[in-house]
């Protein structure tokens, strides 16, 4: 019965009730789909790479590392040697080594130049594998193996034939045209930036860069921009890091990946952090819109707050049913809020991954949106407490007359 | 038993005094009028009386300090030993109040609104709320209006639900307050008939307040109040 007279009472007051109804499920909307996003961009940043223990290159800042050699941002200022490579891939801590080189682009796509082992040792995710979509790795030296978002925007289908430009810039003023590359494997997509790359082999790159040496038909590749390393054991990760470090032949550093990454995200988490504080501030704000429309709704309710005592309601039962009406409004407006951004994610899921590359999960009922909805209560009740107990005080007073 | 007795009852809002009143008693099923001009405390002393006005001790004298100043009881049981939260739960069982006009929740149907008083305390819900037909058809309401929201009838009826809210968990007393103020004369005497009749039926006791001395002849027994509060003779008012 108390429950229906606290539906019945904002039934009553319906339009000011849909419009504070609308205004806290906009916040709430903005508030989730802020949370989860955060949510989303973390887990999709921290899985670009895994399974690689260290990433070696030559001296320069460990994020300035990091970003071109997984994110493919920037460009490395100097190159390791192929000869020390070799010595680091002999280490007796080294279980495998990938070598990559940087530097070329396709109409604004990265281009790497690396080996069959990157297709066979790189993870990411959860130490998940690359996998082909469509064809398999390098067999000639101008096989080229693409991303999933590069082959999308292309149209390209294996067997297709593409053309290195010199830079990373969408703009090329150097384009390596002499020599084709035949798409011998599509990658399924990864969420992550080796779905917007190129992936040549090391002689396919030196062969494009180096007219001697394709006159010669003996390509070799001389220089490469970074190597990923797994090692035999977690332990050797020091061991082997000091002895990249120590390297006498050139000066060289390596990175733990999974560290370096929680350094980066640092740096630019307090705009996730910027995000959410403004998403709760919206969301409090809506709560006081609310407890307002409550309290000023007060002033048309002393007939009914008079029944209701000489019927017996205590005041704290006065309390409870504003308290009732406010609780109520926040939990349709949560229900409102998860129902519309779980078919927005639903609907544009595919679309953000084939346009842009971002992989958001479309689950979005986890305890990150349970402790929202509660905070979300919680705000509610501290808010509507203003109403509830100008109610119970006036309920206290009151007389039956 | 007593249905309502008070002694050395005072009563003050801030330091204007509205009631002082030596005794009042009233016994168990009789229909008492009170009358009396607008402004001499009627309305205060049924607001004490159902429990909604808690009047502070008048005085503290060496020689009656074990006395209870404004003693205040009600079906044998004295105000002063309940809190606040058992003297609502009295009121919900015991009493039926009527006031003035806008007696019902608008917005909720006519058995919502007479459901309300089997609410706040224990009692068989199902069997009480199985009677509300029957009520409204010895009130002589039409049965369709029974999930009609309150803010749809006529004054009259509403007046009417207002007796049925009342009554519907037969309670020992009746507290009415002006409920003809807004009705015809016409209407004033068909609803005094039915009150008069619905309270005989449950033999509860009856105690309507009025301005108007031309419902006196319907109650066994009348009080002027102004006669009985010594504020008002004195002039205090």
């Amino acid at each position: 019965m108390r429950f229906i007279l606290a539906l019945k009472s904002l039934r009553y007051r319906h339009k000011s009730v849909a419009l504070t109804l609308f205004a806290i499920t906009i916040s709430l909307l903005l508030l989730f789909a802020v949370e989860h996003t955060r949510h989303a961009a973390k887990a999709s940043f921290t899985r670009t790479i895994s399974g690689t223990d260290l990433i070696v290159g030559p001296r320069t800042g460990p994020i300035n590392l990091l970003l071109y050699s997984v994110f493919k941002i920037g460009v490395p200022a100097n190159a390791i040697s192929m000869d020390s490579f070799a010595v680091l891939a002999a280490n007796k801590h080294v279980k495998w080594a990938v070598p990559i080189a940087l530097g070329d682009s396709h109409h604004g796509f990265p281009v790497v130049g690396t080996t069959a082992d990157l297709f066979t040792y790189f993870q990411y995710g959860n130490k998940q594998p690359l996998t082909f979509r469509a064809g398999q790795h390098f067999t000639l030296d101008t096989d080229a193996v693409i991303g999933a978002e590069v082959a999308a925007h292309h149209n390209y289908t294996i067997g297709d034939t593409l053309h290195l430009h010199h830079g990373v810039g969408h703009v090329s003023f150097h384009q390596h045209d002499d020599v084709s590359f035949k798409i011998a494997g599509i990658l399924a997509p990864t969420g992550t930036p080796i779905d917007q790359t190129v992936h040549v082999t090391l002689a396919g790159l030196t062969l494009a860069h180096d007219q001697d040496q394709r006159i010669a038909n003996n390509p070799q590749s001389d220089n490469i921009s970074a190597i990923y390393i797994g090692l035999q054991s977690k332990i050797g990760t020091l061991l082997m890091q000091r002895a990249v470090n120590q390297y006498q032949e050139e000066p060289l550093m390596s990175i733990i990946p999974g560290v370096v990454l929680n350094e980066l995200w640092q740096l630019v988490g307090f705009v996730e952090t910027l995000l959410l504080g403004i998403a709760w501030l919206i969301v409090l704000s809506t709560s006081i819109g609310l407890a307002t429309m409550l309290l000023t709704s007060m002033r048309e309710r002393t007939q009914e707050l008079a029944v209701l005592r000489s019927v017996g309601a205590p005041p704290s039962v006065i309390f409870w049913l504003i308290q009732a009406e406010a609780l109520l409004i926040t939990a349709v407006a949560i229900i409102l809020s998860l129902v519309v951004l779980f078919v927005s994610l639903q609907v544009t899921n595919t679309w953000l991954a084939e346009a842009f590359g971002i992989f958001i999960d479309g689950n979005i009922f986890t305890t990150h949106t349970l402790w929202i909805a509660l905070g979300a209560l919680l705000a509610t009740f501290l808010t509507a407490c203003v109403p509830a107990i100008s109610a119970y005080k006036q309920a206290l007073h009151m007389t039956l007359n | 038993m007593t249905a309502i007795a008070l002694k050395q009852l005072t009563f003050s809002y801030a330091s204007t005094p509205i009631l002082d009143i030596d005794e009042l008693i009233i016994e168990l099923g009789e229909r008492v009028f009170i009358a009396g001009p607008s402004g001499c405390g009627k309305s205060t002393l049924l607001n004490i009386i159902s429990g909604t006005l808690t009047p502070k001790p008048k005085f503290k004298t060496k020689n009656t300090a074990e006395t209870t100043p404004n003693n205040i009881s009600v079906l044998d049981q004295t105000y002063a030993q309940l809190s606040s939260r058992e003297l609502d739960q009295f009121r919900a069982k015991n009493m039926g109040i009527v006031f003035q006009q806008f007696n019902l929740i608008g917005y909720l149907s006519v058995r919502e609104n007479i459901a309300l008083s089997t609410e706040f305390h224990d009692c068989d819900k199902t069997t009480l709320h199985a009677t509300i037909p029957t009520l409204l058809a010895q009130l002589q309401l039409p049965a369709d209006i029974i999930d009609q929201p309150a803010n749809t009838l006529s004054i009259g009826q509403q007046q009417r639900v207002a007796i049925a809210r009342a009554l519907i968990h037969q309670p020992r007393i009746v507290i009415v307050d002006e409920p003809t103020s807004a009705l015809d004369e016409s209407a004033t005497h068909s609803f005094m008939q039915t009150l008069i009749h619905m309270c005989d039926n449950q033999h509860t006791t009856l105690l309507f307040v009025s301005h108007d001395l031309r419902l006196a002849k319907y109650f066994s027994h009348s009080i002027e109040l102004d006669k009985i509060n010594r504020v008002a003779l004195k002039g205090g008012r």
